[in-house]
């Protein structure tokens, strides 16, 4: 491979290939089983095999977009998608995709040297944006899950509330949703959801609980209207970074061999587990995602040379974050698929279960 | 005698009605306040699940049973009260509580202003401007409570007998209007509709008990009540509810069996005719095992024709006391539990056709059997009928409009899928659309090759050329033709993605794991 493609995109052999597909397939799993893109999973799990962080997040966000595009029809069929709010959220969303992407093209353009010190700029970024929005969404999800336990109430209102006493006009009715926004909070949760999108591939983690806890829309309709909402953000992520040259479609080619299959399992999985298990596993593995990639970060910082370390050391952080990672994602889909199996193999079994006739009967 | 349920925002405007129609009738009165009231000294928390309604457009699980716990024991209390046949009930949307039992007559009340406000003031001593906010406050909030909880406008006309504006008549008169339009002969009860009501009160009776029942409390259940026979669905993950489920509903009054159902969702078949050796019931019932579905069967004979001939024939139906004898004919059979189907038709009603029993019988055997619900109506009537509690996963709408021309019947059958995909938001085919879209025939393999062939090509030609393709995506080429890449990008992910995932869909679908 000529040097300069060298220092972009890894080298593809069959064990990195496996490798990808098996990421795919444990971030598709999880992907059906949470709701989620699996972003959370793919991406720094191809940093663990030495793809550059913002090649790895173009690749997943152009694998996103293809995967929104399959799943868009059957969204809009269901009808919670509130179609209106989506165009405004779209929007500004461009922007933030726009701007995330501009950032990760700077900081790996400006970086210095070859290889994996090239990108550490743009790696460093990414997995600082990573650890510090998804340990939030960890913990939210997690103290959600503990507080559900305790108290018997729907989503809280609180943030809405809050919201809706800030007087900022224009604002804007959104009919499927049933809920009057103002203008400038849209840009701002658009813009915000664009970015992170743009910059780590999960914007919705952000959008979601945006649209449900600061503009009050009902669950199905945030979760539609962000389905939705992926496959244009999607689109135009991939675009742009197709324009910066940040796309291996090999990589998204062989996330799909995995993700394609897995999301099927992970969707059968959601049938037979209740929610508030699927919350709470969710809340851990991202948790746990988060710990891989923090231990990654020593290693950015010295090839940055902001810190004093072995070279030689950079094999071990990136050796026990991938560990942790592949711990993490493989624990959680063999979870998954035990309750799928078990599920299967029970439903086979079980017919009707009983007819019980009482003495008057 | 009738039940007549007043439905209106103003409190003080249904009262005053009602109490007046109690008075001309001599009916017992109930109204919704008393219900809740009764409701929370026994300890069911209505005023927590308004709160959430009102803060909250979205209901959680628990909240979801609260909410089926509060409907139930609201429309346990008015079938009690109205056991003896006559009851006035007040109320928000009480009107949705027992849609097409023939001998309920809703009643919309629109209130007059100045009399709401003066009623306010006095009531809760207000000054007229915040008596203005306060009523205005409950009207938003009487519709936010009716399409969350009910899923329908609040002043939606086609849930009601009669639309009364008072700013145009006034209380007392109204009330006089109600009495007359009590009497008709379209409002007493027959048989068929006493026993829907019955249906009515026996699901209600057993979801309360186990909402209450400590064991099967915290799980969502789905209970409907048909002809004495109870099912109740419940989810694999509660497999243990087997044993308990028979114990908690025991001696419900009236129940002649409880069927159990393993589910995790419910397939609707909508049919005029059922017969359980067709393709269609294999087909069912193979998708059902394959999903752990439970079937739910609707008899629905169309009116429509029906009606828009006697529209043609109006004035040759009027007798000459100006009654129409066209209404007066009995329409249709039973009903079920839920708050949908069915309806008089005397004769028919009591029995249910071969065809229905034996599919029925089928889908027990199999332990699909989810309940069934008979309706001779109008489409809008169907609409109305269809429980939008339940998880339907999907509706199939089969055979239908038999008596009309093949074409015609074509048509029909389209819209009304398509009717019911828009206005339910539930996935809807065609029972002809079954084998294409769930089953694997010479079709579905011929398009596995296909699209497995478009796969490999691909995948092939991408691989065996790295260096060209990284070279279009971020080498020297991007660098000269910057704009091509973004396109390639654009046409070629889609088209991987959507090949890819048919061959696993229809592999999925070929070992049943779809």
């Amino acid at each position: 491979m000529h040097a300069a493609l060298g220092d972009l995109f890894v080298h593809m052999n069959l064990f990195t290939a496996i490798q990808v597909v098996m990421i795919g397939f444990i971030g598709g799993t999880l992907s059906g089983f949470i709701g989620s893109g699996g972003a959370f999973f793919m991406t720094p799990g191809m940093m663990n095999l030495g793809v550059q962080g913002v090649v790895a997040v173009g690749s997943n966000i152009t694998h996103k977009f293809g995967k929104a595009m399959v799943g868009s029809r059957k969204h809009g069929e269901i009808g919670n998608v509130d179609k209106k709010l989506a165009l405004f959220l779209v929007t500004t969303a461009f922007i933030g995709i726009r701007l995330a992407v501009w950032i990760n093209s700077m900081l790996f353009r400006g970086g210095v040297g070859h290889g994996a010190g090239k990108g550490a700029g743009a790696n460093l970024y990414i997995s600082l944006v990573f650890v510090s929005i998804l340990s939030l969404v960890a913990i939210s999800m997690l103290r959600d899950v503990k507080r559900s336990s305790e108290e018997d109430r729907g989503p809280s209102r609180r943030i809405a509330e809050f919201v809706s006493r800030i007087k900022l006009p224009p604002y804007v009715y959104f009919k499927v949703a049933d809920v009057s926004v103002s203008f400038w909070i849209l840009c701002i949760v658009g813009l915000a959801t664009g970015y992170l999108a743009g910059t780590i591939g999960v914007g919705g983690f952000i959008g979601v609980p945006s649209m449900i806890y600061i503009f009050g829309v009902p669950t199905a309709v945030a979760t539609g209207t962000e389905l939705y909402l992926a496959m244009f953000m999607g689109a135009w992520g991939a675009l742009n970074y197709a324009w910066e040259g940040f796309v291996d479609i090999r990589l998204t080619m062989l996330l799909y061999l995995g993700s394609l299959v897995g999301i099927h399992l992970g969707v059968y999985g959601v049938k037979v587990v209740n929610e508030k298990y699927i919350r709470m596993v969710t809340g851990i593995i991202i948790l746990l995602c988060v710990f891989s990639r923090a231990i990654a970060i020593p290693m950015y910082l010295r090839q940055l040379g902001w810190v004093q370390m072995n070279a030689s050391l950079d094999l071990y952080w990136n050796g026990i974050s991938k560990a942790f990672l592949f711990a993490s994602g493989i624990g959680g889909a063999l979870l998954i698929l035990y309750h799928v199996i078990r599920a299967y193999v029970q439903r086979r079994r079980i017919q009707r279960t009983l007819i019980y006739a009482p003495a008057e009967g | 005698m009738p039940i007549v349920i007043l439905s209106s925002s103003s409190y003080d405007c249904r009262k005053e009605l009602a109490d007046d129609l109690a008075k001309k009738t001599g009916y017992p009165c109930l109204s919704r306040e008393e219900v809740v009231e009764e409701a929370s000294s026994n300890g069911i928390p209505v005023g927590k699940l308004e709160v959430a309604v009102l803060k909250a457009p979205v209901l959680k699980e628990r909240l979801l049973r609260l909410k089926q716990l509060c409907m139930a024991y609201i429309t346990a209390t008015i079938c009690e009260k109205a056991k003896d046949g006559n009851l006035i009930y007040h109320g928000r949307a009480g009107h949705l509580l027992f849609p097409q039992v023939s001998h309920v007559l809703r009643v919309r009340l629109i209130p007059e202003p100045e009399f709401c406000l003066k009623a306010v003031m006095g009531r809760l001593r207000m000054d007229r401007e915040k008596a203005l906010q306060y009523i205005h406050q409950v009207e938003e909030d009487v519709a936010r409570w009716v399409r969350i909880i009910h899923g329908v406008e609040p002043d939606d006309p086609t849930y009601y007998d009669m639309v009364l504006n008072l700013n145009h008549i006034n209380l007392y008169n109204a009330s006089s209007v109600i009495c007359s339009m009590m009497d008709l002969p379209d409002f007493q009860p027959t048989p068929a509709s006493l026993r829907i009501m019955d249906d009515h009160r026996l699901a209600a009776q057993t979801r309360l008990r186990l909402a209450l029942d400590e064991r099967t409390a915290s799980t969502q259940l789905n209970v409907s009540a048909s002809h004495g026979i109870v099912t109740v669905t419940y989810p694999p993950s509660q497999a243990h509810l087997q044993k308990v489920i028979p114990g908690v509903c025991d001696a419900v009054e009236g129940c002649r069996e409880i069927l159990c159902t393993v589910a995790e969702t419910n397939i609707l078949w909508i049919q005029e005719e059922f017969r359980p050796e067709t393709e269609v019931f294999e087909q069912i019932c193979s998708l059902a095992q394959r999903w752990g579905a439970a079937v739910e069967l609707l008899q629905w004979k169309s009116t429509d024709t029906e009606e828009a001939t006697a529209e043609k024939v109006e004035s040759e139906d009027m007798r000459e006391d100006g009654r129409d004898v066209s209404k007066e004919e009995p329409v249709p059979l039973m009903r079920k539990e839920t708050g949908g189907i069915e309806d008089e038709g005397e004769e028919s009603a009591s029995e249910m056709d071969d065809g229905l029993a034996s599919t029925v019988e089928s889908l027990v055997s199999l332990g699909r059997y989810a309940g069934m619900n008979t309706l001779t109506g109008t489409k809008q009537q169907l609409l109305s009928s269809i429980n939008r509690e339940v998880n339907y996963s999907l509706v199939v709408v089969g055979d239908v409009y038999l008596s009309r021309p093949v074409q015609a019947q074509m048509r029909e059958t389209r819209d009304l899928r398509r009717s019911i995909q828009e206005r339910l938001n539930l996935p809807t085919i065609e029972a002809s659309e079954l084998k294409s879209r769930f089953f694997f025939g010479k079709r579905q393999i011929a398009k596995f090759f296909i699209f497995l062939l478009l796969v490999l090509v691909s995948y092939s030609l991408v691989f065996a050329n790295q260096e060209v393709v990284l070279d279009f995506l971020g080498g020297t080429f991007h660098k000269n033709w910057r704009w091509l890449t973004p396109i390639g990008v654009g046409l070629f992910v889609p088209l991987i993605a959507h090949s890819y995932s048919t061959v696993t869909g229809l592999i999925m679908k070929l070992i049943h794991l779809d």
